[in-house]
């Protein structure tokens, strides 16, 4: 791309003034006259057989218009949950899945009844006089018990509670490498379970109109399309009589790219009622029932040569799956393919096993597989050099994958695209002032003070993404976007997009591409999306760093071709040969004569007049499909700073640098904008998040926002940001994906420091998140 | 708060420093900056960080909303129409 004046500089976002001045839309602004409101009766226990339901008292409260159970919608909807192949290619057990349960319930907030009513508080009211006769089945809950012979089952029909157990690479892969090694390092690594949390619940309206049988959902969604497609799928109807709608969305973070039961159930109230029905989820249903990120832990073995070579590693994740599979539960283990991070191995023997158990389901929540896999092989880097004696930096650098050996194919295949390491670790380094921050160390530790510098050199895969890899992940849909871009006859430019912004300003970013290629200004741009009755036949969403690195480049494609279209017109109008023709800020000239020269508007006004070259058709649209060729892979170096308060175990985060590459930049301040909010939630698991179950009877125990600690401004020091650029070769516009570094890239280099900081006790290993509780009583004992 | 096009000094400070992404929290931390502001009109950052805590946001991690609300709190003191704005709770 030329270098151009939009893309590149901080363009104030053109989404921002609705919002600040209180005119977004989100789900729970939207209403249709006559609508019913419902409420969602949820299993109180985590397993148990469901005995009998008595509504009687519910039906006749007032303002309810029915009360409806598991037999109620049997005719009315079809099919299983889909449960996507993502990466690994065969399960061993997935439960069946209804969206509301007749007979047994599997985990506490699984919907067994709904009530409809007049008003949102009559529904919630009669919902709580609907009994319940519940006969308690034993929990499953730890996932080393829930594999022993004989362990109790999270569903009792199945045959055991292993969902998958799947060897990409097998152990004696790294048996030679492990015979070789000086020394061996062990951890075992735990991924605390996240609720994504976004600041606006989940939440559907549906209005099925029967004379016209076609449907029309409003609802909060990274993936309308996807929605649309699974929706219509178990209503029985064509995807043509469904229309998704999602307008603004109050953040996702993963969570809302999978459907949900309430995705179902409410149009098929719709249509049972012929009344437009409208929920939106409270908090604790937030919590609750949106699926949960992360719930794992690794069994990690790395091998090395006294002097830090790396040599190989051996890894077993075990995913907490929840009681039913989610949609895209199984991406998770694409941890296992990035385990090795930016480093080479001789080999890498990896295996992944799912395990059912009685909570809510996982699914992808921010970064999905690849925060797991930066945290788990940072950890280990620093365990081995700890082992060693050697500076964490140096053990880095001395296996760094180098500059010059990109293209690199890593131990699973993947081709990483581009990257230079030393880079932005030197460029972290010394905006932190490493070398003073260890002499700092070195006095504060003869004071007793615990101080710690914690690094993470993190790469990540995202864009999904080629065809060749995705198409088998969804188990036939590849992950490519496209794009629609219109011209009207006075210029106006409309684009569609498959992608959906919940935050990340694409309304912005993408007006900025297409505004600098046509050489118009921004505001003759309209970017759309999150409508499926508009724009092209079908979208792909927005999640693991891909709207920009396929979405945007798809559109770039698609104003490629009304650009050229525009050429042939202009050659016709300028009597000189096509390739002659040259379009350049906004213009279409002749090589050499830059005054006989048409602008695109007048190009555009022509396009739908009269005379136009033979064979050519009116207007002046185009559509494009982007199948990229590779995944993009960004990289950076991020380094923390910690104090822990040695009487209370409080951890105080003094410094954090992050130096990131994700390629060419659109808009800086956007770029910034996503990397202190992944930094932040990444943060918040290392320190203070966690989804808590009680062990005997799987009851939540951080059901509300009091429990479960997301930070606020208090808890959160200031960043320091810093930048390289390493364009992608892997896209036309050499970018990479940004929404997720942050939250990939960070709770290692916090829990890092807080394992170098208290090193000098002989503790080397803690796992998230690290609360003063915890750290108090490690550092207790470890004083004994 | 806004006054027909022209924006509130807070409003026009999260756009320049790009205090928002998703902008479901946003009115709630508009209008909390502007509380803040009317009883605190110079707070220093750690000040501002207390003086929000009561809201939460998932998307930023308060590092824009804190700069916006110093940038606000600039352009609030060297325009002292604009504060009675906030202590009328504008139009």
């Amino acid at each position: 791309m030329a270098v151009t004046q939009l893309v590149g500089a901080k363009i104030h976002r053109r989404e921002d003034p609705r919002l600040i001045t209180g005119h977004g839309h989100y789900i729970d602004d939207f209403t249709r006259q006559g609508t019913a409101y419902a409420s969602f009766v949820r299993s109180p226990v985590a397993h148990a057989r469901v005995k009998s339901i008595d509504v009687t008292d519910a039906s006749k409260a007032p303002g309810v218009v029915g009360v409806y159970t598991a037999r109620d919608f049997k005719g009315q909807l079809a099919g299983t949950h889909p449960a996507a192949p993502a990466f690994v290619a065969e399960k061993k057990y997935v439960p069946e899945r209804f969206p509301i349960a007749e007979k047994e319930v599997t985990y506490q907030g699984e919907i067994v009844a709904v009530v409809l009513a007049e008003s949102k508080g009559q529904a919630a009211d009669a919902a709580n006089m609907i009994q319940v006769d519940y006969d308690d089945l034993p929990v499953v809950m730890d996932l080393e018990k829930a594999l022993a012979k004989g362990a109790p089952k999270a569903h009792e029909a199945g045959p055991d509670n292993v969902c998958w157990d799947f060897t990409y690479t097998p152990l004696d892969l790294t048996e030679a490498a492990f015979k070789e090694a000086d020394v061996v390092v062990k951890e075992r690594v735990l991924q605390n379970r996240l609720a994504p949390v976004p600041m606006e619940p989940r939440g559907v309206l549906a209005d099925y109109e029967g004379f016209d049988k076609k449907l029309t959902m409003w609802l909060s969604s990274q993936n309308p399309h996807f929605i649309r497609l699974f929706v219509s799928g178990a209503l029985g109807l064509r995807e043509s009589q469904v229309r998704v709608i999602s307008p603004d969305v109050g953040g996702g973070f993963g969570s809302k790219i999978s459907p949900y039961p309430e995705d179902y159930l409410v149009p098929a109230l719709s249509r049972m009622t012929a009344r437009p029905v409208k929920w939106i989820e409270t908090r604790t249903e937030s919590i609750q029932n949106s699926t949960h990120g992360r719930g794992q832990f690794y069994d990690c073995e790395v091998a090395a040569k006294k002097d830090g070579t790396l040599l190989a590693m051996r890894v077993v994740q075990y995913v907490d799956v929840g009681a039913y599979h989610g949609t895209f539960g199984a991406f998770q283990p694409v941890a296992c393919l990035m385990a090795g991070g930016g480093y080479k191995w001789k080999g890498i023997s990896a295996r992944t096993v799912g395990v059912l158990t009685n909570r809510v389901p996982t699914d992808p929540y921010r970064g999905a597989g690849r925060p797991e896999a930066t945290h788990l092989v940072e950890r280990m880097v620093d365990l081995v050099a700890l082992e060693l004696k050697m500076d964490p930096v140096d053990i880095r650098r001395k296996n760094f994958i180098q500059p010059e050996d990109f293209p690199f194919t890593q131990n699973f295949g993947l081709v990483v695209d581009s990257g230079d390491y030393d880079k932005s670790l030197d460029k972290a380094l010394e905006l932190a002032g490493y070398a003073e921050l260890r002499k700092k160390q070195a006095d504060l530790r003869k004071q007793g003070r615990y101080m710690g510098i914690g690094l993470s050199t993190w790469i990540e895969l995202c864009g999904f993404g080629p065809s060749a890899a995705t198409a088998p992940a969804t188990g036939g849909i590849a992950l490519v976007e496209s794009a629609q871009v219109r011209v009207t006859p006075t210029g106006a430019v409309i684009v569609y997009t498959g992608t959906h912004s919940h935050g990340q300003g694409h309304e912005t970013t993408f007006s900025q591409i297409v505004a600098d290629q046509l050489g118009v200004p921004l505001d003759s741009v309209e970017l759309r999306h999150g409508d499926t009755a508009e724009g092209t036949s079908f979208g792909y969403g927005t999640y693991g760093s891909r709207s920009l690195a396929v979405g945007g480049v798809a559109i770039s494609k698609a104003v490629g071709k009304v650009i050229d279209k525009g050429k042939k017109l202009a050659a016709h109008i300028f009597e000189a040969a096509e390739e002659d023709v040259v379009f350049e800020h906004g213009n279409f000239h002749v090589k050499g004569s830059p005054d006989k020269s048409k602008a695109f508007g007048e190009v555009a006004f022509a396009s739908y007049g009269m005379g136009l070259p033979e064979g050519m058709e009116q207007g002046l649209e185009a559509v494009a499909y982007f199948d990229p060729p590779n995944l993009v892979w960004p990289f950076g170096a991020h380094v923390a700073v910690v104090e822990i308060d040695a009487e209370t175990g409080s951890v105080k985060l003094e410094k954090y640098v992050a130096v990131d590459d994700c390629g060419n930049i659109i808009n800086p301040m956007i770029v910034d904008g996503q990397i202190h909010g992944g930094v932040v939630q990444a943060i918040a698991q290392a320190l203070y998040e966690e989804v808590v179950y009680d062990e005997s009877s799987g009851q939540l125990k951080t059901g509300t926002m009091i429990d479960y600690l997301v930070p606020s401004a208090g808890e959160i020091p200031p960043f320091i940001l810093d930048k390289t650029i390493t364009p992608s070769p892997t896209n036309d516009l050499g970018v990479k994906g940004i929404g997720e570094a942050g939250t990939i890239a960070a709770s290692v280099a916090v829990i890092n420091a807080i394992c170098d900081a208290l090193s000098p006790l002989g503790i080397k290993h803690v796992d998230m998140p690290a609360t003063p509780d915890k750290l108090w009583h490690m550092m207790k004992e470890a004083r004994k | 708060m806004a006054n027909g096009d022209e924006l509130h000094p807070i409003q026009q400070a999260f756009w320049d420093e790009h205090g928002l992404q998703c902008g479901y929290c946003t009115p709630g931390f508009i209008m909390a900056a502007a509380y803040l502001l009317e009883q605190n009109p110079n707070p220093t950052e750690d000040e501002i960080r207390r003086g929000l805590e009561g809201n939460l946001c998932r998307c930023t991690g308060y590092v824009n909303i804190v700069k916006a609300v110093q940038t606000a709190a600039r352009t609030m003191s060297s325009t002292p129409a604009r504060k009675t704005q906030v202590t009328a709770g504008g139009n």
